[in-house]
């Protein structure tokens, strides 16, 4: 089986007057399959969202891309991927509270998608929006159809977002930090939601998140991103549980959760680069614990040594 | 066991007489010398306007805040910004709480210009210390806050703080808008503060991980009051209000719920 | 203001902020070249208001000198602007007009700007009951023409540049105030001010360093377009008979003395016409630089 969304090497370049000026994402493989959950992790300015961004083909002005972003076989990159954007992929942002517009109803703007979308009559948009509303478990779906996004709180907000995106049935829906801005008990309720509704569609998830908690909770696969590149991808019980990758392995051992408060943390030392420009070597070299002089001289691949668990550190065993 | 900080029965109400909103409703703690206390709870639960009011920044609508023995509300305004240099905050967003215009070392300066007589090459020399002494090298004061990284923003923030040897920090939300292994960093860097100087902290957080490692007590907040507290070993290792175990139960990166 | 901060560290300057500052005022006029045009403009009248002097043909006849014989010259090889119904060189005239002119505009902006930040600034930080009178009290100075409330000023004052320049700070410091007001207003919340007020720092340097500081944008920008729109109304006032008198090379005045022979002598109205115009256009375009330059949130990255 093929998979829906295959992303070759994709690059994304800055350019301000013909001149590169930053490259935050420096050649990013990754497949996601048919009903897939994966989760892209990383901390900000790994390029993660850029990624989502250019697999939804929104790439931010000054953005260039180069590569290949296939989607259920389309191009991505190419100029009319905007014609299928809420049809076969869709986004929910980060912060519900400004991804809707404030000055129009909650269904308004779910009308608006079906729209552009589908040749319904108003009876049957109607009904459509009211039906989504309906599946994301809002407790009153009709009068959330009428409320201003001020008049409804960020739970229920991400839900109605989450309406949307699915309004078309996305062969893909991708997450960017779903949660971050809501409170805990709320954040999961959301996440139970969206496993739900993708057991019911089978859509694929991309979820891009800062929390390996979550992706540990709810993703089949993971990918680690580090300064623009896929550092270490896998299971995620496998590379959670036993990570290749030094980074991988500094950022499970950031975590505060069950450690013992008489020890130290292991933070990972130094900061992530804040530029990519003309970085030889490995990006992570400079902040490694295990750094040998190679390392700054080859550019690490992304390879495989167990079934399905690859990474990018020429330190790494492999058979 | 003395307490540095003791709020008593403290309650704030915004809003109108008609629509009043208890913010904070009725809250005592005792912040003992030494400690680590730790304040959890969700948005909208007050925990913030809790700290606002025990720094005085806002005035409480009842109720007494009293940091060493003094009560701020009985206090001028002179001795209540004297009181300050003895009690330091920490807050949330390090990029929102240091003025984009003022270089690092003038930001780290501003505390000392304020409470002390120190000038010239002794300013310069407690403001390199200062830098030093939270892991920021020499390399720094020129810059503007635009030019470094959110942890690197967070501790001038701590610099700052500690710039006139407080007894004590309130640390609201200090990491929770940094990265995973940043926010590692700044907690030991906390912890290390701490023990080299003497401190007591309040730390508010909504992060049950981060409280747990850090706070030796912990009160939980909802809904403007504190619905439980006790040692931090016995709140997380056996809550007894159903609100603290569906918080517990909601933390992330505890079951696999696929 | 003796603030002993800025000489912090001297010697520890990776990065300054001025040279930044002044490499990308050389990017923005090398791409934006009205601002370009702007700076040449307001660079010209500057050095005819200071050298004035040196620079006209006929200086004694620009402040006001009378020539007779050589009275309504078109302009030509010897008179480049030609001569006015005194005889006197009407070039020279608009040169050594441009000094009270812009003494004048300053005057007014610095006075108005002065009186309408301080008001400003405690209004909007303090709020409360003063915040309400002084928001008052603008909008009534606001609600009258500003031309009229400087005719009313100028008309109990008496005649003359002086009055007129404070006529017009008494018409203008409102403007100030009301954007001084909203900034510190907005900026009173933000975490750094309250940072600041949780360290015990004293109000009056909360307003300095943290408000004012960062409302410098559009203080500037404001107080630029402000400089040309004054030159403006000091012309109007003269051209009404209410400011500078004659003999005084006003560029209002001469407008206004050769109104009644612009068809037949059109080069006296025409050409001081001209230099309020060219004065106006260049400080709105450097206004306008200004914005783009010192505005942080429309900063590419």
């Amino acid at each position: 089986m093929s998979a829906l969304l295959s992303v070759k090497d994709l690059r994304i370049d800055f350019v301000d007057r013909g001149r590169v000026t930053n490259t935050p994402v420096r050649g990013i493989d990754l497949e996601v399959g048919h009903g897939e959950i994966i989760g892209v992790v990383g901390e900000s300015g790994c390029g993660k969202t850029l990624t989502g961004l250019a697999v939804l083909g929104l790439l931010p002005g000054g953005a260039t891309a180069t590569g290949s972003v296939l989607l259920d076989g389309g191009d991505q990159l190419a100029p009319n991927a905007a014609n299928r954007r809420g049809e076969d992929v869709s986004i929910v942002f980060q912060n519900p509270g400004t991804a809707f517009n404030p000055v129009f109803t909650i269904g308004a703007q779910l009308r608006n998608v079906v729209r552009r979308h589908r040749d319904f009559t108003k009876r049957e948009e109607d009904a459509h929006i009211l039906n989504y509303l309906t599946l994301v478990q809002l407790p009153d779906p009709a009068r959330a159809a009428a409320s201003y996004p001020h008049e409804l709180s960020g739970g229920m907000l991400q839900r109605a977002m989450i309406a949307m995106a699915l309004l078309c049935e996305p062969k893909l829906l991708i997450l960017d930090e779903p949660t971050t801005a809501l409170d805990v008990t709320v954040a999961k309720q959301i996440l139970e939601l969206v496993l739900d509704l993708q057991r019911q569609f089978g859509f694929s998830v991309l979820l891009i998140t800062h929390n390996l908690g979550i992706v540990h909770d709810i993703c089949d696969r993971v990918a680690v991103l580090y300064a623009g590149r896929v550092i270490e991808l896998g299971e995620t019980a496998e590379v959670l549980k036993s990570p290749k990758h030094p980074y991988t392995q500094g950022l499970l051992d950031a975590l505060p959760g069950n450690r013992d408060p008489n020890m130290p943390l292991a933070a990972i030392r130094g900061t992530v680069p804040s530029n990519l420009l003309g970085i030889t070597g490995c990006a992570f070299a400079d902040r490694c614990p295990l750094v040998i002089d190679e390392c700054r001289r080859i550019d690490p691949a992304l390879l495989e040594s167990t079934n399905g668990h690859a990474d990018a550190c020429i330190r790494t065993v492999r058979a | 066991m003395s307490a540095v900080l003791d709020l008593q029965d403290v309650v704030k109400v915004f809003g109108t007489r008609r629509h009043p909103h208890r913010a904070v409703d009725g809250v005592s703690l005792r912040v003992e010398e030494g400690s680590i206390f730790g304040l959890v709870g969700e948005s909208g639960s007050g925990k913030t306007t809790l700290a606002r009011c025990a720094l005085h920044l806002i005035e409480p609508t009842s109720g007494r805040a009293v940091f060493e023995g003094q009560e701020l509300g009985a206090l001028s305004r002179g001795q209540l910004r004297s009181l300050r240099s003895r009690l330091g905050v920490v807050f949330q967003n390090p990029v929102a709480a240091l003025n984009p215009r003022m270089t690092i070392a003038s930001l780290v300066a501003e505390p000392l210009v304020t409470h002390t007589k120190l000038r010239g090459s002794e300013l310069k020399s407690r403001v390199l210390e200062l830098l030093d002494d939270v892991g920021l090298g020499s390399a720094y004061p020129s810059r503007l806050p635009h030019q470094l990284s959110g942890g690197q923003l967070q501790r001038v923030g701590i610099a700052r703080a500690l710039a006139t040897t407080p007894r004590m920090l309130i640390l609201d939300e200090p990491t929770s808008a940094l990265d995973v292994s940043v926010q590692a960093q700044i907690l030991n860097l906390l912890r290390e503060l701490r023990t080299r100087h003497d401190l007591t902290y309040l730390l508010i957080s909504h992060d049950l991980d981060v409280i747990r490692y850090m706070c030796d007590s912990v009160a939980v907040m909802k809904q403007g009051q504190i619905i439980e507290r006790g040692d931090t070993g016995a709140v997380f290792g056996n809550p007894e209000h159903e609100y603290t175990r569906s918080l517990l139960a909601a933390t992330p990166g505890q079951r696999r719920i696929r | 203001m003796t603030y002993p901060l800025l000489p912090v560290v001297p010697s520890l300057t990776p990065v300054n902020e001025r040279f930044t500052g002044l490499r990308h005022l050389g990017r923005v006029l090398s791409r934006d070249w009205l601002a370009a045009f702007g700076l040449v403009l307001v660079v010209l009248v500057l050095v005819l208001a200071v050298f004035g002097k040196w620079i006209a043909p006929h200086p004694e006849e620009g402040a006001g000198l009378a020539n007779i014989p050589n009275r309504n010259l078109a302009p030509g090889a010897a008179h480049w602007f030609g001569t006015d119904e005194l005889g006197r060189d009407v070039l020279s005239r608009v040169i050594i007009g441009a000094g009270p002119a812009l003494s004048v505009a300053l005057f007014v902006v610095v006075a108005a700007a002065t009186i309408g930040i301080v008001l400003g600034a405690i209004a909007g930080y303090r709020g409360g009951w003063f915040d309400t009178v002084i928001m008052r009290i603008t909008e009534f100075f606001q609600s009258f023409p500003p031309l009229l409330l400087a005719m009313i000023t100028v008309a109990l004052l008496g005649a003359g540049p002086v009055n007129v320049g404070i006529a017009l700070a008494i018409a203008w410091w409102p403007w100030y105030a009301r954007i001084v007001r909203a900034e510190a207003a907005s900026l009173r919340d933000r975490s750094f001010v309250e940072a600041a007020r949780a360290m015990g720092v004293p109000t009056w340097r909360i307003l300095y360093r943290h408000i004012l500081r960062n409302s410098t944008t559009p203080i500037l920008v404001q107080a630029t377009v402000d400089i040309g729109t004054v030159v403006l109304w000091v012309g109007s006032l003269a051209f009404i008979g209410l400011g500078a008198q004659p003999p005084s090379p006003d560029w209002g005045l001469m407008v206004q003395e050769g109104r009644g022979v612009i068809l037949n002598r059109w080069w006296i109205s025409t050409f001081p016409g001209l230099a309020i115009f060219v004065t106006v256009l260049g400080f709105n375009l450097i206004g306008d630089a200004l914005r783009d330059i010192l505005d942080p949130r429309q900063t590419k990255r």
